[in-house]
């Protein structure tokens, strides 16, 4: 098997985010240096923690962004750390620059010079010039300033946030794409590039219509949760909820195939739902909807649904919780959860491969480095 | 300024609607030629949503189908036709990727599966993004956003505690994880095309990038039995972490406190002496009172303008940013205007329509959508001249015969 990003040296000054930037690359088999301050990375830091007892070793979220990966602790107030800074991307083909606390101290200008085929991603809230370049950003407040927010939550109620701080992980995506299009141009010209990644930006991504919508039609989309079309919506059933979307999206005529299932089912009332006048948005087309649906999906589980929105090509999802996940069917046939590589969390299944490439798969090689083994390295290289 | 980091490489398109054609824009807009194959019998179901240019629909004015297709070139072919498979074929012999997000089975159906193309041009890349993926036991699940996201367990945990969840609003998968994960595969596999003249299957199942985006709540059941749950805006370590009302109507700020030195700098820019109470002087003491902490930050943020407090706040080190709008982010933030986010290309049948640029810049030179979203078929002819090596007349005669349509 081949390797797609065999030979790339990357390094990564990151912090609470830039690190799925890195991830991405070194999943694809290049070879990532995460270069961490004295103290550690503040990912390690990072709640929660294996068997809740923190340590620089102990982060979840740390375990998982950072495997595959080697560290090297350095001091970048020091010359001595950034003679050695200045060292490393002079072999590396890719730098990724975000939070890292010492950041301040990196030339990004001055390395380019020593490596002019040197790839530098800069991944800031704001972006690095501009009226909002010093502002202080976390996935919430860019969140709001990216416009996602507003479009999440009740209609007149504050707007709330989507789990995981996702918008942080969406500047590190598009820093990696734009960096791999860079790196790939160097490769073959020998001329890297600075690239200036603004979080808010990469949110701004996301919005769905709702830009063009503005231009276009003069509409402000806001929040809409509760208020919805009969037949879509997250719905009880026997053992947990469900998300079904009846009607799916434009112009695909899917309620006919939710009619055709209903029916099939000789459930009372269903042929309400294949009457010529029937109109999923109409008044009282929700109440209606509820009285057939509601007592079919209280005696059939998410799993058995879901089989029947496969059968009858409805577009209809389990609501998982986590524990669902590990015993997802399909997931569990294509292998996807992989157990961490010996080290702290050893054996600790996460998230596999985003993607599977038949000549060059994605692999989970090595846990996430210890901080203590990276400072004895470091010792014996102030010795040396 | 160099040249686009994708210039040279031609991608054969069948994506359409969500996902996969965001995949294949940004990679048109680093410069890959992007031959999107389109029929007007069996249209792109995103030419017709909306919005569309002044209200009026249409094939060729939807701007959630022009932004998600920037830079291609589109083709009409009829794959029921032998001919229109033909002349595929002889485009993908041409080309570096081909990409789809149909179910599986459905390429092959249509004449284009991966193992015809790749015997018609072995060093093919081919990338199919259906929802569960080519292989499993519901690998023919019909899939969207909203379902992904329910699946993946993103939209349960999206929410308030105790409501209905509410997600980000969007099919948020279909916008941000896939299309960059998408991307980043296909580049991979150009890499090692480059340096081995070996081409692959790509196989991404919708679900799995954003599932790799989620790793917290999977780990945390195993390590500590915990089952994770919607928060509404809270996060361990961040006290208070919300949004509160300002001045107008429907206008929030969201403040995150994430130190104590942001605590008490907050409590002196709102100068409310209830937010003085010295127990609250650790971060820890803050997440068990968060409720009544909020309730009081609510009523002292609501006479603020949002704007001057996202500023009054910023200046003292807190990070604070105001819930925009579309008309806040196209008319007036000063941020996006000064990186030029919002591109006006001119479009044969909407005029000067809104396209988004790339949250990344180039100091090489710009970077970014670089012509409209084509009309449907618009180079059809051009493609099979020039590409193809068709005259006039011959293309004249396959539009004749339906192939081209």
């Amino acid at each position: 098997m081949g390797v797609a990003l065999g030979g790339l040296r990357v390094l990564e000054l990151s912090g609470l985010y830039g690190a799925y930037a890195g991830k991405l690359f070194a999943d694809m088999g290049a070879s990532v240096t995460l270069v961490e301050p004295p103290a550690g990375s503040p990912m390690r830091s990072k709640p929660p923690f294996l068997n809740d007892t923190p340590g620089p070793d102990s982060s979840l979220p740390f375990a998982y962004f950072a495997a595959n990966k080697t560290s090297v602790v350095l001091d970048l107030k020091t010359p001595a750390g950034r003679a050695t800074i200045s060292e490393l991307a002079a072999t590396a083909q890719l730098l990724i620059l975000s939070d890292h606390p010492d950041a301040s101290e990196i030339d990004l200008e001055a390395l380019r010079r020593l490596n002019p085929a040197l790839v530098c991603t800069r991944i800031t809230p704001y972006g690095s010039s501009g009226p909002y370049a010093h502002f202080s950003g976390d996935d919430l407040t860019l969140m709001a300033m990216g416009g996602l927010l507003t479009l999440a939550g009740f209609p007149g109620e504050p707007p709330v946030v989507a789990y995981g701080e996702q918008g942080l992980l969406a500047g590190d995506q598009f820093a990696a794409v734009s960096s791999l299009a860079a790196v790939l141009r160097a490769e073959r010209t020998g001329t890297g590039e600075l690239i200036d990644v603004s979080i808010q930006e990469a949110i701004v991504m996301g919005l769905e219509n709702a830009a063009q919508t503005y231009q276009l039609e003069g509409k402000v989309r806001n929040r809409t949760a509760g208020a919805r079309r009969a037949g879509t919506g997250v719905f009880p059933c026997k053992d947990g909820e469900i998300y079904l979307l009846a009607g799916g999206i434009g112009e695909t005529a899917m309620w006919g195939n939710f009619a055709a299932w209903m029916a099939d089912e000789g459930i009372p009332g269903a042929e309400i739902f294949s009457a010529p006048d029937w109109d999923d948005a109409g008044p009282a087309a929700r109440t209606a909807f509820e009285r057939v649906f509601l007592p079919y999906a209280a005696g059939r589980t998410k799993n058995e649904l879901y089989a029947k929105g496969k059968q009858w090509s409805v577009p209809l999802a389990p609501m998982s919780t986590p524990d669902d996940l590990l015993e997802n069917r399909q997931l569990v046939h294509r292998g996807f959860f992989q157990p961490l590589p010996p080290g702290p969390a050893e054996g600790l299944r996460v998230p596999g491969a985003p993607y599977k490439l038949s000549a060059t798969p994605w692999s989970l090689r090595s846990a996430a480095p210890s901080l203590e083994l990276d400072r004895t390295s470091l010792q014996k290289e102030a010795i040396t | 300024m160099s040249s686009l980091p994708l210039a040279g490489v031609r991608i054969i398109d069948f994506c359409w609607i969500g996902a996969g054609s965001y995949t294949t824009k940004l990679l048109a807009d680093l410069g890959a030629d992007v031959i999107k194959v389109e029929s007007s019998k069996s249209l792109d179901s995103l030419r017709l949503a909306a919005p569309y240019k002044d209200g009026i629909k249409g094939v060729n004015r939807s701007g959630y189908f022009a932004d998600r297709n920037s830079s291609k070139r589109s083709i009409t072919i009829n794959l029921k036709d032998r001919r229109g498979v033909e002349l595929v074929h002889s485009l993908v012999a041409t080309a570096d990727v081909v990409a789809n997000n149909f179910r599986p089975g459905t390429m092959e159906k249509l004449g284009v599966g991966y193992e015809t193309l790749r015997s018609i041009n072995p060093s093919v890349i081919f990338i199919g993004m259906s929802m569960n993926g080519d292989e499993g036991p519901d690998r023919t699940m019909v899939g969207y956003g909203i379902t992904i996201a329910a699946i993946t367990s993103f939209l349960g945990l999206s929410g308030y505690p105790n409501r209905e969840p509410t997600g980000t609003g969007t099919n948020y998968p279909d916008h941000i994880p896939n299309p960059c994960h998408g991307a980043f595969a296909v580049m991979s596999a150009l890499r090692h095309k480059w340096r081995t003249g070996e081409g692959q299957k790509i196989d991404m199942a919708q679900t799995e990038p954003m599932l790799a985006l989620l790793p917290v709540p999977v780990m945390d059941f195993q390590a500590n039995g915990r089952v994770a749950r919607r928060r509404g805006n809270r996060l361990d370590g961040q006290a208070p972490r919300g949004v509160y009302p300002t001045r107008g109507e429907d206008r929030w700020i969201a403040i995150t406190i994430a130190s104590d030195r942001h605590w008490s700098s907050l409590a002196s820019v709102l100068r409310d002496d209830r937010l003085a109470c010295t127990e609250w002087g650790s971060s820890a003491a803050r997440e068990a009172d968060a409720e009544t902490i909020d309730s009081i930050l609510a009523s002292a943020t609501a006479g603020w303008d949002g704007y001057e407090l996202m500023d009054t706040l910023q200046k003292a080190g807190i990070p604070a940013g105001v819930v925009q709008n579309s008309a806040d982010l196209v008319e007036r933030d000063p941020q996006l205007q000064h990186r030029g986010h919002w591109r006006y290309l001119p479009h044969a049948e909407m005029g000067e329509s809104l396209y988004n640029g790339p949250p990344f810049q180039f100091a090489s030179g710009p970077v970014g959508p670089r012509f409209a979203a084509p009309l449907l078929g618009e180079h059809t002819r051009v493609v099979l001249q020039e590409e193809l090596g068709k005259t006039d007349e011959e293309v004249d005669a396959l539009i004749e015969a339906g192939v081209l349509a």
